[in-house]
């Protein structure tokens, strides 16, 4: 690796840099900065009595949970579908591997109105699962279905390339060394893929954080049952109550800007048992 | 990769694909089913008129329009951003890296991926009819 010279070769420094920072500050800086000033408005008492609220509490509490729950279904079967479109043969693979992005393509609120009523007594799934009495439209079980429609696509696409580079080298020598074929997994390929995992997962809980348009339709948005963060901040906004909002927003920065930096931290630590150094 | 990598280990194999393909069947196919079952429902009659609604068309307008112009800002930006961030090494690389890629989501939910940014526009369309 080069180190910063004084002298540059390629061109573009200055412009690129100054473009990507002008960009990056109009649009992520300034209105994260943002936040925090309207919360600062509020004195600190006020936010803690803002965001200890049992209402806001309990939002909280329903958005990780549906979110963590969500997020904890898409790395395994992330992990499924990106080993199955590298590693497997099959006829319709590509069709298959095309569908993945669909939740991109498709606005999150025709998601949620087609996924609530697939899944409400009447529909299709619905009505399979309530002949056991489980209720998935409007309870939290439907947050969570939403939130892993829409958070799919991140956990695939961060494993799928790295699994497509893996050298098969290893896994020869394990398998040589005699190794079952679900040890030369565990051991040898697991390891491998578990940063780009975390790293999907990681993305796809951020977004399963602050997820809205899919997730008000299915969730009934029942207050201290199924009334998400982002809903609740979105009362307030329309409230005119900009203080708490912005309060309450910042809580959920925070503890996704946490969960990210855990993330990261976990990936660097692997990155350096694998690698035998700093990459 | 070569073939040779791709070894059917039997039972294994079809297990996983058919979790896989009962997974996206449940979780993405029906709701694209059901999106366009529900929208010809009342015919297709029904549907172009709904469509040619008068709201309906400037709200798509708006759409496109919205789709275009961010599309463009994020292309150059995009391309600015990744030369600078591939290019060259500077202090504070990974930070915007990571803090570009992660900050949007968590709070606001309504920054998408980069190219699909305008579709979240679409969605006043569909309230008007």
């Amino acid at each position: 690796m080069k180190k910063q010279q004084s002298k540059r070769v390629i061109p573009g420094f200055g412009l690129t840099m100054g473009v990507t920072l002008a960009m990056l500050s109009i649009v992520v800086l300034i209105p994260l900065a943002s936040l925090a000033v309207y919360s600062a408005r509020l004195g600190f008492r006020e936010f803690i009595e803002v965001i200890t609220r049992p209402r806001v509490l309990s939002g909280f509490y329903v958005s990780f949970i549906t979110a963590f729950a969500a997020t904890v279904v898409n790395a395994i079967m992330g992990l499924i579908l990106a080993w199955v479109l590298v590693r497997y043969d099959f006829p319709g693979k590509r069709i298959m591997d095309g569908m993945i992005e669909l939740p991109f393509a498709l606005p999150t609120a025709v998601a949620g109105i087609s996924l609530t009523s697939l899944t409400s007594d009447k529909g299709l799934v619905g009505s399979f699962f309530a002949k056991f009495g489980i209720k998935i439209a409007y309870t939290r079980i439907g947050i969570t279905v939403a939130l892993i429609f829409v958070g799919i696509p991140f956990v695939v696409r961060a494993i799928q390339p790295v699994l497509e580079k893996l050298d098969g080298s290893y896994e020869e020598a394990a398998r040589v060394m005699g190794a079952k074929p679900f040890t030369v997994f565990r051991r040898v390929i697991f390891p491998e893929l578990l940063p780009a995992m975390l790293s999907g997962a990681g993305l796809a809980f951020g977004r399963c954080l602050g997820e809205y348009g899919s997730v008000v339709f299915i969730a009934g948005n029942k207050p201290y049952y199924t009334e998400i963060t982002p809903l609740i901040i979105m009362s307030k906004l329309q409230e005119f109550d900009y203080e708490s909002a912005t309060s309450i927003a910042l809580v959920t920065l925070a503890v996704s800007f946490l969960i990210l930096f855990g993330v990261n931290l976990v990936q660097a630590r692997n990155t350096k048992r694998i690698r035998g150094r700093d990459a | 990769m070569d073939e040779k990598k791709k070894q059917a280990s039997g039972p294994v194999k079809w297990i996983l694909i058919g979790i896989s393909v009962i997974f996206l069947f449940v979780m993405l196919v029906l709701p694209l089913v059901v999106v366009v079952t529900q929208a010809l429902s009342k015919g297709w009659q029904c549907y172009v008129q709904a469509v040619t609604d008068e709201y309906t068309l400037k709200a798509l307008e708006l759409t496109i329009e919205a789709t275009v112009a961010a599309v463009v800002c994020n292309t150059i930006f995009g391309l600015c951003a990744a030369w600078a961030m591939t290019k060259f090494h500077f202090r504070g690389k990974k930070a915007s890296d990571d803090f570009d890629r992660y900050s949007g989501y968590g709070i606001t939910g309504h920054r998408r991926s980069y190219l699909y940014s305008g579709f979240w526009k679409t969605e006043p369309a569909l309230f008007c009819s």
